[in-house]
């Protein structure tokens, strides 16, 4: 990839001298583990999962004229058996003036505070964001153009990012096993950003408008999603206290059409799968395939009707140690439209403890509360396949309880 | 009794003389050629090495450096200049770069070095111990 990235500008900027470039890293070892059967976001199960925790990447940038200047990061993420290595975003970028700087190519969505830096364990005051937030858009970089726009507005720094683009990526999946992937394409994306703040403070608001085909495994398409996520965040970093704090909204804005496609979809799914009664056999492949796609497809025609989701994040630093405590709330914005849902809740209490200036250990308790008749961000599928296995107690998720522990280090 | 209070107060008194012995006054340097970046406001200046600030209409571009953060000047500069604690300028500039938002600022191991640079790179701009100062240096400010 390095390799890539390098005939790249080679091509564009021949007279680029490589020994200038600035090379920096990041690592994060970490690992997570439930009391739960249900396995929950990125796996995290009874047993430890570095999923979605682990993760290594390399940051390459340099200027390549007065005006002109790239940076690239490279991202490994940790499956349970593997890594997964991905260029995460390369941009191109031009400056013509000091305070407006345009951005060309694969970018990550400035939707959320730490969007632009999500894998960057070090930076953040959590071991991972908070699921119930970070994980409601299925976007996470877009190719095409951005601008920051920066003016100051007394003491206060304004800063405007709008973008464009479209989206050709494939993540790794969230619920479905090692190694396959959510492939999403979106032939438009767009949105802006505004930030206000000085140093120690900053509100933001965000808005994104997507129109995605999502692949989600195994096989599920979903055609013509339309999407429109709202963000509102403010941040406080003073002295020894520090805030975080996130409200969104994300809102299926698809056409009528394109609704009543996937509900027909799901409909027919549903009647295929009809035949087997409330108790098939999960032996029987076929009936398996037949119920977990009636399910999926349901859950899928209705789950991004529309959600309304929030955390807030207050720590306090003692010396080398900062304790943290979070409150995430995710919830559906109209009851009559969902057949099952993904609410849920959590608290979480953490603590940091900086090793050095450059690396930190976090430690995470969880509480997660499932809602009756919800399977919150839990593997909705494995959910309903674990609840038909005789002598399963898993109707009601109600409180699950994680641990979450990670070292971080940027070099 | 009023021998140990003696003992105490002098100990405070020569520890707090070594502590600001170890502080050191910080100079912040330029070439000949930007000589101009003298007229600049601290604000300005501040902005320069928080990566916001890259051309004034005499200086093209601007190009900053630092010393390594394991030196004291690095966590003198940070504190008195920028008002930041060492970990909290490198967190800034850690989330700068991981974002894509900025490129690092070319950083050094020695003062020497970092001189040698300023002294030929156009637009060259960083922050040094006053008392390393040399006649081929543009001192834009000092910090205490």
């Amino acid at each position: 990839m390095k390799i890539g990235i390098s005939v790249l500008c080679l091509v564009f900027f021949p007279s680029m001298a490589f020994s200038k470039m600035e090379s920096r890293g990041f690592v994060t070892l970490g690992t997570a583990s439930s009391n739960s059967d249900v396995s929950y976001h990125n796996h995290i199960g009874k047993l430890p999962t570095v999923t979605g925790i682990t993760k290594f990447g390399l940051n390459l940038s340099s200027d390549i004229s007065d005006r002109w200047s790239f940076s690239g990061q490279l991202l490994s993420t940790g499956q349970q058996d593997y890594y997964d290595l991905r260029t995460d975003w390369i941009i191109l970028r031009y400056q013509p003036l000091t305070n407006l700087r345009i951005n060309i190519g694969k970018q990550l969505v400035p939707l959320w505070f730490a969007a632009e830096y999500i894998d960057v364990g070090f930076l953040l005051p959590w071991v991972v964001p908070p699921e119930e937030i970070y994980n409601i858009a299925n976007i996470k970089a877009f190719s095409g153009l951005s601008m920051n726009y920066t003016y100051e507005l007394g003491s206060l720094n304004l800063e405007l990012q709008p973008f464009y683009g479209a989206v050709n990526d494939e993540l790794p999946a969230v619920y479905a096993p090692d190694g396959v992937s959510t492939k999403v394409e979106a032939e438009r994306v767009y949105g802006v950003s505004i930030d206000l703040g000085n140093e120690f403070m900053e509100a933001r608001m965000a808005y994104v408008y997507g129109h995605t085909n999502v692949d989600y495994p195994p096989g599920i398409l979903i055609e013509d999603f339309e999407t429109e996520i709202t963000t509102f965040g403010l941040k406080y970093d003073r002295g020894d206290f520090l805030l975080w704090a996130e409200y969104g909204v994300i809102k299926d804005v698809s056409s009528q059409s394109s609704v009543d496609k996937r509900k027909e979809e799901a409909l027919a799914a549903i009647t295929r799968a009809a035949p087997y009664g409330e108790n098939p056999d999960l032996n029987d492949v076929q009936q398996l395939n037949d119920v977990t796609d009636a399910f999926t497809k349901t859950i899928i025609a209705n789950r991004v009707t529309g959600y309304s989701t929030y955390y807030l994040t207050l720590g306090y630093r003692i010396d080398d140690f900062v304790p943290t405590i979070s409150f995430a709330n995710l919830a559906k914005i109209k009851d009559e439209d969902l057949i099952t849902g993904g609410e849920q809740s959590s608290s979480t209490l953490g603590l940091r403890y900086f090793v050095s200036a450059t690396s930190d250990f976090k430690l995470e308790y969880q509480t997660i509360s499932v809602p009756k008749g919800s399977y919150g961000l839990f593997d909705a599928t494995n959910y309903y396949i674990a609840s038909l296995t005789p002598g399963a107690e898993l109707e009601e998720l109600g409180d699950v309880n994680i641990v979450k522990f990670a070292f971080n280090a940027v070099f | 009794m009023k021998n140990i209070y003696t003992y105490l107060l002098s100990a405070c008194i020569v520890l707090s003389f070594n502590l600001e012995a170890l502080a050191k006054s910080i100079a912040i340097v330029t070439n000949s050629e930007s000589a101009s970046l003298k007229n600049l406001s601290d604000k300005d200046l501040k902005k320069i090495f928080l990566g916001k600030l890259d051309r004034t209409p005499e200086v093209p571009k601007i190009r900053a450096a630092q010393l390594d953060p394991k030196n004291q000047e690095y966590k003198d500069f940070a504190r008195n200049f920028l008002g930041k604690s060492a970990r909290e300028l490198r967190s800034y500039w850690s989330v700068q770069i991981f974002s894509g938002k900025a490129i690092p600022l070319k950083s050094f191991e020695t003062s020497e070095q970092l001189k040698k640079w300023i002294e030929n790179t156009p637009g060259g701009i960083g922050f040094i111990d006053s008392e390393e100062l040399s006649s081929d240096l543009v001192v834009v400010r000092k910090v205490n």
